[in-house]
């Protein structure tokens, strides 16, 4: 008798956890747990002044890496003196972390970021870079030089860090059939995402500003 | 048998509820205004869509400081004429400004005026020297500017703020666009002077209101990213 109750029991636990799975309002609480706006249930848009509601937006998308609460504001002037302590580090032979010159530098969230280069006069190396994952657009800061950009990288390869291969970041020698643009302060470049380019700086360097914007294909930071 | 019912109506009730909290959210649920979630499955290699030239572009300075100069020089010849998107036909010679639109951001430029006369604002309509504050839940703006100046006021809360409405918010009541919104004052925000070359980084849903010099404008680069909430345009 104890043996045929337990094994009751246990059938009615299961038919009630179906039942429950089947016809719970469960789902539903789910999928409005994200909307911010709602008061007692209510969907209640800020400062509404219309006949028409507003749809909501879907609700919480992560920001991450955190997207700054506050606005920043860099100065032309500012922005010519970090030019300016690169280029005179360059003719001293001193290594300064371009990023180091510029407050708030570098500055990256999950959608985009933004990083300072300087490019000395006759840099050797495999300066032709391909990123499959982001678009970029370059504000020049100072010094004067030309972009390559488009056409074909020649000599490619895989970027490897501390051994391991850097999947889309690609690096070669130089570009082949591309555009060419002279650059001096203050033009503006933008290369799309799996676009090869190459920056050369004229005497006294080339300093610019990268905004990479993430095409949604990297999952990690926008650093290199 | 008192107890057996009891523990098998007990029995039922854990199941039920282990039942409930177990239920996986369904796909293409109802969301609280009755609109069905769009089921979209992953895509490996997201297209950029609007389709651009998927090519290098250029701009160089001495362009963009020759379409500020036709821009300001029309606008005191047309003092009250509204500057939102930019200015009117400029004359022939002035550099044209080929902006970019992509799916993950947009590059344009813009131009602001300052009003002798107080006139009806861009967006919501109040009397006001100047346009409307913006605030964009959904787009991270990133300013370089290109001539003229003024102030910026960032930060802070807007005043009489209302959504934005796809036709312009003056005596309208077409659709609301979510996460849009817009009025005047700012109250509590920082002000930059401001000036060419500077950079300005405004985050999502920070308000930001330009306050252009009398006489000279304000032109600036426009550079908006998708933070991935807009499954829209981010053209505003």
């Amino acid at each position: 008798m104890k043996h045929l109750a337990n094994l009751a029991m246990v059938a009615v636990v299961a038919s009630g956890y179906a039942a429950g799975h089947a016809i719970s309002p469960a789902g539903i609480i789910a999928a409005q747990r994200g909307d911010p706006n709602v008061v007692n249930g209510q969907h209640q848009p800020p400062d509404f002044k219309s006949v028409i509601p507003a749809p909501q937006l879907r609700q919480p998308v992560p920001m991450w890496p955190n997207q700054p609460k506050d606005a920043t504001h860099w100065s032309i002037d500012d922005i010519r003196a970090a030019h300016e302590a690169l280029s005179a580090a360059d003719k001293s032979g001193k290594k300064v972390e371009p990023n180091s010159t510029l407050h708030h530098f570098p500055y990256w969230t999950r959608t985009h970021s933004l990083f300072i280069y300087h490019t000395p006069h006759n840099q050797a190396g495999e300066t032709a870079h391909q990123h499959v994952g982001y678009s970029q657009f370059i504000v020049v800061m100072g010094g004067t030089g030309s972009v390559v950009a488009g056409g074909q990288l020649q000599k490619p390869s895989v970027l490897v860090e501390a051994g391991r291969p850097i999947p889309g970041e690609l690096r070669g020698s130089s570009i082949a059939g591309g555009e060419t643009f002279s650059l001096k302060e203050g033009d503006w470049v933008s290369i799309p995402p799996n676009t090869p380019a190459q920056l050369k700086a004229d005497a006294g360097g080339l300093t610019y500003m990268v905004m990479k914007v993430n095409a949604l294909l990297y999952p990690w930071d926008l650093i290199r | 048998m008192t107890r057996m019912a009891a523990a098998l109506l007990l029995s039922a009730l854990v199941g039920y509820l282990a039942g409930s909290v177990g239920r996986p959210q369904a796909r293409g649920q109802a969301d609280p205004l009755g609109t069905p979630a769009p089921n979209i499955p992953p895509v490996a290699n997201p297209p950029l869509f609007p389709d651009e030239p998927n090519k290098p572009m250029h701009w160089s300075a001495d362009d963009l400081r020759k379409i500020h100069a036709a821009r300001a020089a029309f606008q005191r010849a047309n003092p009250d004429r509204p500057t939102q998107g930019g200015g009117g036909a400029l004359p022939p010679g002035t550099p044209t400004f080929q902006g970019q639109r992509f799916r993950t951001h947009n590059i344009g430029t813009n131009f602001r005026a300052y009003y002798e006369q107080e006139r009806p604002a861009n967006l919501t309509g109040v009397m006001s020297h100047y346009d409307d504050v913006e605030q964009h839940e959904g787009v991270s703006d990133f300013y370089v500017i290109t001539g003229g100046g003024g102030r910026m006021i960032v930060d802070g809360t807007i005043e009489n703020r209302e959504y934005r409405r796809a036709s312009g918010n003056t005596g309208s009541t077409s659709l609301l666009l979510p996460g849009e919104f817009d009025g005047q004052p700012i109250k509590d925000g920082r002000t930059y002077t401001v000036k060419p070359g500077d950079w300005l980084a405004i985050p999502p849903n920070d308000p930001h209101w330009q306050l252009p010099t009398p006489n000279e404008g304000m032109s600036y680069l426009l550079l908006k990213v998708n933070v991935g909430l807009y499954p829209g345009s981010i053209a505003r």
